[in-house]
């Protein structure tokens, strides 16, 4: 313990200066900036930033790639609060209830809860990794295929509280993103599926274009129906103030627990941000005595998405120093950036190499306490768009949403999908079936199909039964699942002889 | 018997799967418009309608899907998930449809300037078809005004000023500082 804080201070003194400093605090604003872009993923931020790094040292390059990540992972949910566009997969989450709190005038705690849960769980994954990053990889490359299937299959139970009265509409929404992830190039035996004649589909559907579509466009296409151009002007985002601290303290127990589950869920290889937020958001409304206040405005329901997303940033991180297998994809980025440099991750990295390891452990804490200034000043000019006239605002959404599809690979059929999926999402906002449910599916279907093949292959269907801790991970799901639906029957029950 | 209704299928372009699909939710829609139960409820089945229809459609696709000896031998084929997730529809389906059915959910919610909003959508169609043509930013520009227009704004500074701040943003932003080149059309490429 003493020789971790010694090294830890050594790492603080190797980003002590105005040099590491400044490019921590601009990884953080170009992240910011590349998450708050829809179609620029953290990955993609990280991946543009990688050539200017090839002058710098080692430390430096790292510790500043480092900072676009974190920024980038705050910055998605900027835009996702603001005006519903997510500007990266896994601030869909942030959306579900940062919006809602937008449009009823709290755009302040929006915007409030959203930066300072980043915060929170971006150190809490800071220090898990430092304090457990060896022990936390060894017991997630003990997972089996068949614990990877259960894990993914307790994810898709959150669609029970996604759907909520509407569940069974939740459900099919949910399996019919489940069935679109099926399309393009089976993960196992490369067999092309679904795809129609059409090349570009044979990497199955992109995600961005997806959640554009269905979140932004639908959103607007909605509004659009309902517009009314005598309407007054609100002035709701003008009064835009962020809460103080006694109002983020009443929901630190929200942070933690979701800045925890982000970090587990991000030490496994391949689950990623997204499905952390999801579980978290899912187990805070678990956890609520105002579950109905879910993806109406609950501040929770933000600060859970936001913390375990942040959290996440960790959790990538264990593997990838430990054992060099990447926990994301920006991970995977941030691997290569390192053998670049000549470095080798593993343990040995942290023997030869204690320098950089401990001076990125450092610049983790700095980089969230620079993304929390950023943020403060920052989110104030975002919000701001919430107050521009809607003749402009929803045009350049369109306009937003159309240019974030394409310039993931400069594709007009990625613009293509963003449509059709916007034209969905227009139906299903108007037909009260959530759409949640089908980016959940879409998330999680190709980690499923891969890890049940894979069970299947190894150890037939007794996989599913024969290991303690799947059989634990399946009870657990499927009493997530049928426990919201037997409550309500309850409820209902107590209701009507009331 | 299926096998070869599959393999039909499988031949042919998607735009006649396409065309199938909008004719079959078309019979559909009618007989639920016939029904005077079923009438108010029209719309949440069509939904669920047309993610039955993609169900199924894949589902008749998977009889194609080549198995190769290895898979076969593994209990685990190229078919296998996306039927799990077919016969799982169903019954999700099912208890949606019985749901729907029950008026366990509000009637449908009459549409309002469906035209506006259908408009805007063809419009943005358009804009992307024309990037080819006149390029992205011109396009943009053009579907911007364009839609402030049908939106009833008609504030001259408006009008000038948000397309041309639009195309200095992406321009400068995209182009410039992220390298990623929009098209410029055959009008300005020369080509």
């Amino acid at each position: 313990m003493t020789s971790l804080l010694q090294n830890l201070g050594m790492g603080f003194q190797t980003i002590a200066g105005v040099v590491p400093v400044v490019l921590i605090l601009l990884g953080v604003c170009i992240g910011i900036l590349g998450g708050a872009i829809p179609g620029i993923s953290p990955s993609m931020a990280v991946a543009l930033l990688l050539p200017i790094t090839y002058t710098m040292s080692p430390t430096m390059a790292i510790v500043m790639l480092t900072g676009i990540y974190i920024g980038a992972n705050y910055g998605g949910s900027i835009t996702a609060v603001a005006i519903n566009t997510p500007g990266t997969p896994s601030a869909a989450v942030t959306a579900f209830d940062g919006y809602p709190l937008v449009k009823l005038g709290r755009s302040g705690e929006a915007m409030g809860v959203s930066l300072w849960a980043s915060v929170t769980g971006g150190i809490i994954g800071a220090l898990i990794l430092i304090f457990f990053s060896v022990p936390l990889s060894r017991a997630a490359l003990k997972f089996w295929p068949s614990e990877y299937f259960a894990l993914c299959l307790m994810g898709l139970t959150t669609v029970a509280t996604l759907g909520g009265k509407n569940w069974q509409k939740a459900l099919a929404a949910c399996l019919f993103g489940l069935l679109l992830n099926t399309m393009g190039m089976d993960p196992v035996f490369s067999v092309k599926r679904f795809t129609f004649g059409v090349n570009r589909l044979y990497d199955g559907i992109k995600m961005v274009p997806v959640l554009i579509g269905l979140f932004a466009l639908g959103e607007v296409l909605h509004n659009l129906e309902h517009y009314d151009p005598n309407a007054p002007g609100t002035d709701k985002l003008a009064n835009y103030k962020m809460p103080g601290f006694s109002y983020y303290w009443k929901l630190r127990w929200s942070m933690i627990r979701a800045g925890l589950i982000g970090c587990i869920i991000g030490i496994f290889p391949g689950a990623g941000g997204t499905i952390a937020s999801f579980l978290a958001y899912d187990a805070e409304k678990r956890l609520s005595k105002h579950p109905e206040e879910f993806g109406k405005g609950a501040p929770a329901g933000v600060a859970a998405a936001e913390a375990s997303n942040s959290g996440s940033v960790g959790g990538a991180m264990v593997p990838m120093l430990t054992l060099g297998i990447p926990g994301s994809s920006t991970a995977a980025v941030l691997l290569s950036a390192l053998m670049i440099h000549n470095l080798n991750p593993g343990a040995e990295l942290f023997i030869r190499e204690p320098g950089l390891v401990y001076g990125l452990f450092a610049s983790m804490f700095v980089a969230n306490a620079l993304m929390a200034l950023v943020g403060f000043f920052g989110s104030k000019l975002w919000v701001r768009v919430g107050g521009i006239p809607k003749t402009i605002l929803y045009p350049l959404i369109f306009a937003f949403s159309i240019l974030g599809s394409y310039s993931i690979s400069r594709s007009l059929f990625d613009v293509g999908t963003c449509l059709v999926f916007g034209l969905i999402g227009w139906m299903f906002k108007k037909y009260d079936y959530p759409a949640s449910p089908v980016v959940l599916g879409l998330v999680l279907g190709r980690l499923m199909e891969l890890n049940f093949s894979q069970t299947l292959m190894v150890s037939g269907v007794a996989g599913f039964y024969t290991r303690p801790l799947t059989v634990t991970l399946f009870a657990i799901s499927l009493l997530c699942l049928v426990y919201p639906v037997i409550s309500a029957r309850r409820r209902a029950r107590k209701q009507r002889r009331e | 018997m299926i096998e070869r209704l599959s393999a039909w299928l499988t031949g042919l372009g998607y735009q006649w799967i396409l065309l199938g699909a909008v004719l079959l939710l078309g019979v559909l829609l009618a007989l639920f418009r016939a029904s005077p139960r079923i009438r108010p409820v029209t719309g949440q089945l069509m939904v669920l309608s047309g993610m039955c229809v993609v169900t199924l459609i894949f589902y008749l696709l998977t009889f194609s899907l080549r198995v190769s000896k290895m898979a076969a031998d593994s209990g685990c084929t190229a078919r296998t998930i996306p039927r799990l997730w077919c016969f799982l529809m169903l019954l999700a389906s099912a208890a949606a449809f019985v749901s729907i059915l029950k008026k366990e959910n509000r009637p449908d919610s009459a549409f309002g300037r469906w035209r506006l909003a259908l408009g805007v959508a063809v419009g943005s169609i358009f804009s992307v078809v024309m990037f080819q043509f006149m390029g992205y930013y011109l396009s943009s520009a053009v579907f911007l005004v364009t839609v402030m227009w049908a939106m009833r704004e008609r504030r001259w500074t408006y009008l000038v000023l948000t397309p041309v701040c639009w195309v200095a943003f992406t321009y400068l932003i995209f182009d410039r500082l992220l390298y990623i080149h929009l098209p410029m059309g055959a009008l300005f490429s020369g080509r």
